[in-house]
């Protein structure tokens, strides 16, 4: 999806830059006003094109059906959040608007929609196989634990196929009528109990081959924390920091978390 | 070689022997086990379920990592290993996209790169066709002399060139027989006189209006622009006749079951079916609940099929009616004792012949069947058979899509074999019989003994 070839994040533990991405979207979590957000919007933009070189075609192709969740929320809170101490400016249809509740509407757009260009950032930047074997080898998450996520991931395509092919089934069987409401949880418990036993196989598989010999683990493809990991860091660190100093000092910043 | 019927306790044994139980599965164990090897390695039955790492690199890697062996060093083994198995091609792919033989290729390769002293190996070929099962086992004739493998198998026509020893394990799980391999020469898990009986049974004589009640033309598909899946399949069931559709893993048999079910989308192609009015009728011309009253799909896991909690409400899903026919379809397909268990906890013959039950009772006259032997041992086979001719005798039309040469040969009219989409064999089972491409004499039953293939 993106094209990493070349690009400093692709020598980045994956670790480091979801450290990195927490750090971005914690001041733009707890401020209710419309200049944190924009900010924190734009180091994200800078870190997700210029240091990790994705392609702005495949970002959009996630970033615009969830954008739809910030539309939804800013109509929302639009039309449906003024008080009735609060003076009307505009009114559609039956629903009133205050000023409050545009400037309501307006902040949780801008919020929401941040929240999500950062978290579309980090998936875009990092494989979700590297970073479990990252968290392996850098913060000591348990192999079996982390191979569990791999079984999982491995299983995705399966748990499709499967789905659809009771999907198929039940339609031949019930001669293409709708499901009843009773019989809907058929297809989660036949799609559970195949993954519950899938997992079970797994788990002897990993087990036959010594995942609990307790003896040290290597690692193939290794990923140890670097330098440039620690400097990557504490650079965004600072960043984040001077960035939400500044919005604080020129008195921009609004605690909110709601 | 551990050999005996389902639940005589084989992989039990296979699983104390490698130390997989009690170290990973519990239990309470009586009597000793000394075991006086360093390493072992171990082959699963599901060849999907036993895919772990996110590559084929790393799969292989995944044992030697739990050993603390350095990077260099599993590089090295990685590459040695997959050049000796001729796999080179498959490091760096995901396991989701391999096949099922190519799994277990894989699976054998991580074992013995673990250099191990034993190798055990759980059933590794129930789940592969006939050509991956033939491919397995010349390639474990072929690894390392040094190795001792400790091997579960029901599939012991094609296992035995690679084997030296037997036991027989019993229903109580005791051994009741073992010894030299020679003993076991021309044994097979197919008793002759009930082979014979079914067969009669096969040749019985089809019901006098032998219409044609399904007829495709030129089923075509492809799931996208590099892979067809089924070019131009033309075929015709007639009342009373079972087709069996055989070929290997991915060759089409799964999409033109699909196909004939109105599952997947036709376009230039056609499928008719015999309405009541005795008319030919394209399926497009009908509506969905005239179609289905006439057909039913039993899926490849039989779990698939199932809706209700016991047996009993299982046989009502389509049909409020529980008289006479829903009893004698109970009693005609040996349910009768199981109506008020939970499906999902029926041994995998009970759940199969639970879906034929089904079809019976509800008088759906095709049947598609998706690899009805899937989870079935040998032994198994015979009762599915059974229950598979007599809907026969009763006039349903059955296509089958199979791995199984043994049950196409023991029920079926016509056999039919694709491959890569395409017809390549029509015709009897004896006509089968006569050919001599080797690709088509690998789907003929074991009955006749791989070395003549």
């Amino acid at each position: 999806m993106n094209d990493k070839r070349g690009s400093l994040l692709e020598t980045i533990s994956p670790v480091a830059i979801l450290a990195v991405h927490f750090i971005l979207i914690i001041p733009v979590f707890i401020s209710f006003d419309y200049y944190t957000p924009p900010v924190f919007f734009g180091l994200a933009v800078i870190n997700v094109f210029v240091l990790g070189r994705v392609k702005i075609g495949a970002f959009l192709k996630i970033v615009l059906p969830l954008a739809t969740l910030p539309v939804g929320l800013f109509f929302l809170n639009l039309f449906f959040s003024r008080t009735n101490q609060e003076e009307e400016i505009v009114r559609f249809l039956f629903a009133a608007v205050s000023r409050n509740s545009l400037r309501r509407a307006s902040i949780i757009f801008i919020r929401t929609f941040t929240m999500i260009i950062i978290s579309v950032s980090y998936l875009l930047l990092t494989e979700p196989q590297k970073l479990v074997n990252a968290l392996m080898q850098q913060l000591n998450l348990s192999p079996r634990v982390g191979f569990a996520l791999y079984v999982a991931w491995n299983i995705i395509p399966q748990f499709r196929e499967d789905l659809r092919r009771i999907e198929n089934t039940h339609k031949v069987r019930l001669k293409a009528r709708r499901k009843k409401l009773a019989e809907i949880p058929a297809t989660a418990i036949t799609l559970l109990s195949g993954a519950i036993r899938h997992a079970e196989r797994a788990s002897v598989s990993m087990a036959a081959r010594g995942i609990e010999t307790g003896r040290s683990r290597t690692y193939l493809k290794e990923c140890p924390w670097r330098r440039r990991d620690t400097i990557y860091l504490i650079m965004w660190m600072i960043v984040t920091a001077v960035s939400f100093a500044l919005i604080t000092h020129l008195g921009l910043f609004t605690f909110g978390l709601s | 070689m551990v050999m005996g019927a389902s639940g005589s306790g084989k992989s039990t044994l296979l699983f104390l022997m490698a130390g997989i139980i009690p170290d990973v599965l519990p239990g309470k164990i009586e009597g000793k086990i000394e075991r006086r090897v360093k390493s072992i390695g171990a082959v699963l039955q599901n060849p999907r379920a036993q895919m772990i790492a996110p590559s084929v690199e790393e799969e292989i890697a995944f044992g030697l990592e739990n050993r603390g062996v350095n990077p260099e060093e599993i590089a090295e083994r990685i590459d040695s290993v997959l050049k000796r198995m001729k796999i080179q091609e498959l490091k760096y792919r995901k396991p989701s996209e391999l096949s099922g033989g190519e799994c277990q290729k894989v699976s054998l390769a991580a074992a013995i790169a673990l250099e191990p002293e034993v190798l055990f190996l759980d059933e590794p070929t129930s789940y592969l066709d006939p050509l991956a099962t033939e491919d397995f086992f010349s390639l474990l004739k072929e690894i390392d002399t040094e190795i001792t493998i400790v091997m579960v198998e029901h599939k012991i026509e094609y296992a035995i060139p690679c084997v030296e020893r037997y036991i027989n394990l019993g229903s109580e799980g005791t051994i009741t027989g073992q010894g030299s391999v020679s003993e076991i020469h021309g044994h097979t898990w197919f008793p002759e006189e009930l082979r014979q009986k079914l067969e009669r049974g096969s040749h019985q004589k089809k019901p006098e209006d032998d219409k044609l009640v399904l007829d495709a033309v030129s089923l075509s598909h492809a799931y996208d622009e590099r892979v067809t899946a089924l070019d131009k399949v033309s075929l015709g069931l007639h009342r009373g006749e079972i087709l069996s559709v055989l070929g290997p893993n991915g060759s089409g048999k799964t999409t033109l079951l699909e196909k004939l079910a109105g599952l997947l989308q036709n376009r230039k192609e056609s499928v008719f079916l015999r309405s009541k009015d005795n008319c030919l009728k394209d399926i497009t011309e009908l509506t969905p609940y005239a179609f289905y009253s006439s057909l039913l799909v039993l899926p490849q896991n039989p779990e698939h099929f199932f809706m209700k909690d016991t047996v009993e409400e299982e046989l009502t899903v389509g049909n409020r009616e529980t008289g006479r026919r829903c009893h004698t379809g109970v009693a005609l397909f040996g349910l009768t004792r199981l109506l008020k268990q939970n499906p999902y906890r029926l041994s995998e013959g009970e759940k199969r012949r639970l879906t034929l039950a089904i079809a019976f009772q509800e008088e759906r006259q095709i049947l598609l069947l998706d690899e009805p032997t899937y989870g079935l041992d040998s032994p198994n086979l015979f009762p599915l058979a059974e229950s598979l001719l007599k809907l026969k005798k009763r006039g349903f039309s059955i296509v089958i899509a199979t791995h199984s040469a043994e049950l196409a040969f023991l029920v079926s009219d016509t056999i039919m074999i694709i491959r890569k989409g395409k017809i390549v064999f029509r015709g009897t089972g004896e006509e089968l019989s006569r050919k001599d491409e080797p690709f088509l004499r690998a789907f003929l039953p074991a009955w006749d003994g791989v070395n003549e293939r």
